[in-house]
């Protein structure tokens, strides 16, 4: 029996199957059913109805954050992490599974964040009202005082050398192991460390400029 | 005992770090300090909560994602691909033709005469239909193992010296020797010999 999948809020490896639609969900929520990464791509290569929909309802979520990371705008980062889905795509068939599908995309976005912080000077902004869910546990002035403070976090970190500020980003707020990070970049666990120690080192130098 | 590298810097600030490098930062202020301050700004970057964009921006992220794939011309497929059976064909010939064209060094084989004056009746022994066939394409055109020449031979474009057929056909698996057979045949008839 098909059901409705939801899962992009939950961590990828899951297998959650619900009825009805969940918050995250939109019109066109894919109708099938798969545990695996590896049955989710075959689902797709064999152009299975709702198959890429399904990845992108499950990836899409960390993928934004990420090229929202490096780029610290609403608008770079939707376009970045569109581009990343659209690569994502064309590229599926090299997908090996030799490493998890979300650490494929974390490569694609990483790629496709340095290619554009290389091009062009990210331009921090925050968040518009519109654009973001508020706490319902904090009060206004505490959410503006928070607000106010990840605003400078983000601009420290935007700040950073592109590799410590991937290094950083994939650590901090991904919990990517220091080994995938270290494919990801193309470098060995003991640089991937160090990036990650200058990183932190560069930021609070910034962060004590503010 | 040494300061900490960056790496032992980074494990600290993520609670990692092995305890006899641990009992250094006890000793030594500098990489107390600096651990301290590194540990400080990791908790502050870990403190910045995620941005969490409304369900509506999720619909319309999807579906343009949807609509640039939609949009992304299909790349068309190398050249050879609608062509590769007839490239494998081709390059089978290719690699048959070579083979037999090769002046190897006769194999000692018992019973097998090299000479250019090979008795195909040696091969009759042998229990293989491709053998048989060789065999009696070579009784039509005896030239091509007395070392002269046949026009059949010279419309397949081979260079045949005396026993090379001999040779080569020993050193094919049964079902070159049956490819060869059939080749050969086909050639022959369509020559008319």
């Amino acid at each position: 029996m098909l059901t409705r999948a939801w899962t992009s809020s939950v961590r990828p490896e899951w297998k959650v199957t619900l009825t009805g639609p969940g918050p995250d969900a939109d019109d066109t929520a894919p109708l099938i059913e798969v545990s695996s990464d590896r049955e989710l791509v075959e689902a797709c290569l064999a152009e299975r109805p709702g198959a890429f929909d399904l990845l992108l309802q499950r990836h899409r979520r960390q993928v934004y954050q990420l090229c929202y990371r490096f780029v610290s705008n609403h608008e770079d980062a939707s376009d970045l992490a569109q581009d990343v889905f659209v690569r994502a795509y064309r590229g599926l068939r090299n997908f090996r599974g030799q490493s998890s599908l979300a650490t494929w995309l974390y490569r694609i976005g990483v790629n496709v964040c340095l290619n554009r912080v290389g091009s062009k000077t990210p331009r921090p902004g925050p968040l518009t009202h519109e654009d973001r869910l508020p706490s319902r546990a904090e009060g206004q002035a505490d959410a503006v005082l928070r607000e106010e403070r990840a605003r400078q976090v983000r601009a420290a970190i935007a700040r950073l050398p592109k590799r410590q500020r991937a290094t950083l980003i994939l650590r901090a707020y991904h919990d990517l192991p220091h080994e995938d990070i270290a494919g990801i970049l193309g470098s060995s666990v003991g640089a991937v460390k160090a990036n990650f120690f200058h990183a932190l080192k560069n930021l609070r130098k910034l962060l004590g400029e503010v | 005992m040494s300061h900490l590298s960056p790496a032992e810097f980074a494990d600290h600030a993520e609670g990692t770090l092995a305890p006899a490098r641990e009992a250094h930062l006890h000793e030594c202020r500098g990489c107390r300090e600096q651990a301290d301050a590194v540990r400080d700004a990791f908790a502050t970057t870990r403190d910045v909560t995620d941005m969490e964009p409304s369900p509506l921006f999720w619909e319309h992220f999807s579906a343009r994602v949807r609509e640039r794939i939609a949009d992304t011309p299909v790349a068309p497929p190398p050249w050879w691909r609608g062509h590769a059976a007839m490239l494998a064909s081709a390059i089978t010939v290719m690699l048959l033709v070579l083979v037999i064209g090769l002046d190897a060094p006769r194999p000692r084989v018992a019973g097998i005469p090299m000479s250019s004056g090979a008795s195909i009746s040696a091969l009759d022994a042998r229990p293989d239909a491709a053998w048989d066939m060789l065999a009696s394409l070579a009784e039509e055109d005896t030239s091509v193992t007395s070392g002269a020449p046949s026009d059949a031979a010279h419309a397949l474009g081979l260079s045949v010296r005396p026993a090379t057929v001999d040779a080569a056909v020993l050193e094919l698996s049964a079902a070159e020797r049956e490819e060869l057979g059939r080749l050969l045949k086909d050639e022959l008839k369509r020559s008319g010999a």
